[in-house]
């Protein structure tokens, strides 16, 4: 079908008594004919190429029909309608070569890989060691950039530098922290990390000062790794190496205002348009904000590096207004409990939550989240020793 | 006699032996139906009737009758074309050749 659309077809219609022998005598004469149908008593419509279109003249006056060309497809046709909008086909043309030339160019750089190193550190290393938006795509050296960014950058063990389009991916990997090393022979204590009760020790190294059910004060040597000698009179002093979990718990205690600070929309709104081209920024207004109080919403439109910004400001009224205080203390639960979380170990074992609140005056209340948490309570200090003192 | 049914009878039995389909020896015709939406007739001598609801072909032994609804032929060449539509019935009659 396409090809047949490359070289041109025709819907006809065919007028006359004898539709049928016109169909016949194409047929035999090797004139392809499709999509025939019968509209009336007396005409048929059909398609037909435009060069055994050329072919039927001599049988529509054998055969007695008549025969209207309805519709013309094809890309002849498509070529003859455009041939003299000269215009737009040099913007065609303009466009083309456009699309070609800015695909030569770095429009986007993208890194992948990274977890603790930001982005915008890895993007300004590149940029100094020649990797920037706007640049040749050709003038891009992979082993001279990672060369020269991993000497920059120690906290990369590997990058590589590959173009998608005029897209760059950086893919980095980032070093692994080299674990601490212990010399055998170093002396080193367990102590508590904070108060707690014990409630099992797997001591692999040293000797334990105190058993499980012990209460605990934070900094207490729990295992030291001096360990007595029954053969010589020396002390021998080892690593000591255990791990302590106990029941610690965290208590956080905060007063929460039931007057929440409300914005309420006056109506009045700014647009200002910051133009970007590729790194640099021109502002075509002053940076000053309209209004006292707003609210911004910012939106980003770029193509190959040229865009522009665009920041919508609303004026806003800033109302207090007293909320419910069961709400007031019910977020103020939701954010101790965060903030807890935020304080504890990542591998501890939450055993139990108990919150509660206070109401204060008219406007505030007190609420208090304590959580009790099985925790690893070890911690690996070097220990002094006797005759080091002396 | 004997030697004229014999005569007759040689073709077919040279296709049955050498197994050739007989519409390539004989030029009989072959319908191919899918469903009742599509009709496919190689073969064929001439269209003797097309309607929107009846066609005639004309094949080398019989006139095959199609009667339905909403025809249309999707395809013509020489020797072969197809029919779609919605199909009630067929009918053969004997040509007078």
């Amino acid at each position: 079908m396409f090809l047949i659309y490359l070289k041109g077809f025709l819907t006809i219609t065919v007028s006359g008594r004898f539709c049928e022998r016109f169909i016949n005598v194409c047929a035999s004469r090797g004139i392809l004919l499709w999509n025939v149908v019968r509209i009336s008593d007396c005409a048929i419509r059909c398609r037909i190429s435009v060069s055994d279109f050329k072919k039927i003249s001599d049988i529509t006056t054998d055969v007695n029909v008549t025969v209207q060309i309805n519709i013309k497809h094809g890309l002849p046709f498509l070529i003859q309608k455009y041939k003299k909008r000269h215009v737009a086909l040099l913007g065609c043309f303009i466009f083309i070569v456009l699309v070609i030339v800015s695909n030569l160019f770095v429009w986007k750089i993208e890194i992948t890989g990274n977890k603790k190193i930001p982005q915008e550190k890895i993007i300004s290393v590149l940029k100094d060691t020649g990797l920037k938006k706007g640049m040749l795509r050709s003038k891009i050296d992979p082993h001279q950039l990672q060369r020269d960014t991993l000497l920059k950058l120690p906290e990369l063990a590997w990058l590589w530098v590959y173009h998608n389009g005029s897209k760059v991916i950086v893919d980095v990997r980032e070093n692994i922290e080299i674990p601490k090393i212990y010399n055998h022979d170093d002396y080193t204590n367990i102590i508590a990390k904070r108060d707690g009760i014990i409630e099992t020790m797997t001591v692999r190294g040293g000797i334990p000062v105190l058993s499980e059910g012990d209460t605990v004060l934070k900094d207490t040597v729990i295992v030291t790794g001096k360990v007595p000698s029954t053969v010589r009179q020396e002390n021998r002093y080892i690593r000591a190496d255990a791990e302590i979990l106990a029941r610690v718990w965290y208590e956080e205690k905060e007063i929460f205002s039931g007057l929440a600070s409300v914005k309420n929309e006056t109506g009045k709104k700014k647009t200002h348009f910051t133009l970007h081209f590729f790194d640099k920024d021109l502002n075509l207004f002053k940076n000053k904000e309209p209004f006292e109080h707003f609210l911004c919403d910012t939106k980003t439109y770029s193509l190959f590096g040229i865009g522009f910004t665009k920041k919508t400001y609303k004026e806003v009224e800033i109302t207090e207004e007293l909320q419910n205080l069961q709400t007031v203390a019910d977020y103020g639960i939701t954010q101790l409990k965060a903030k807890i979380e935020s304080q504890v170990s990542p591998n501890s074992l939450l055993r139990d939550i108990k919150s509660s609140y206070k109401k204060l005056n008219k406007t505030s209340v007190e609420v208090t989240v304590i959580a009790e948490y099985l925790e690893d309570i070890a911690v690996t200090v070097p220990g002094v020793r006797t005759e080091d003192l002396n | 006699m004997a030697r004229k049914k014999a005569k007759r009878l040689a073709p077919k039995k040279i296709t049955k032996t050498l197994d050739i389909p007989e519409d390539v020896i004989f030029n009989s015709p072959r319908i191919t139906m899918m469903s009742n939406k599509e009709l496919r007739i190689e073969n064929y001598t001439s269209i003797l009737l097309y309607e929107e609801n009846q066609v005639s072909v004309a094949t080398k032994d019989v006139i095959l009758s199609i009667q339905g609804e909403n025809f249309s032929i999707e395809i013509i060449t020489d020797d072969e074309f197809t029919l779609t539509g919605s199909i009630v019935c067929l009918e053969f009659s004997q040509s007078r050749s």
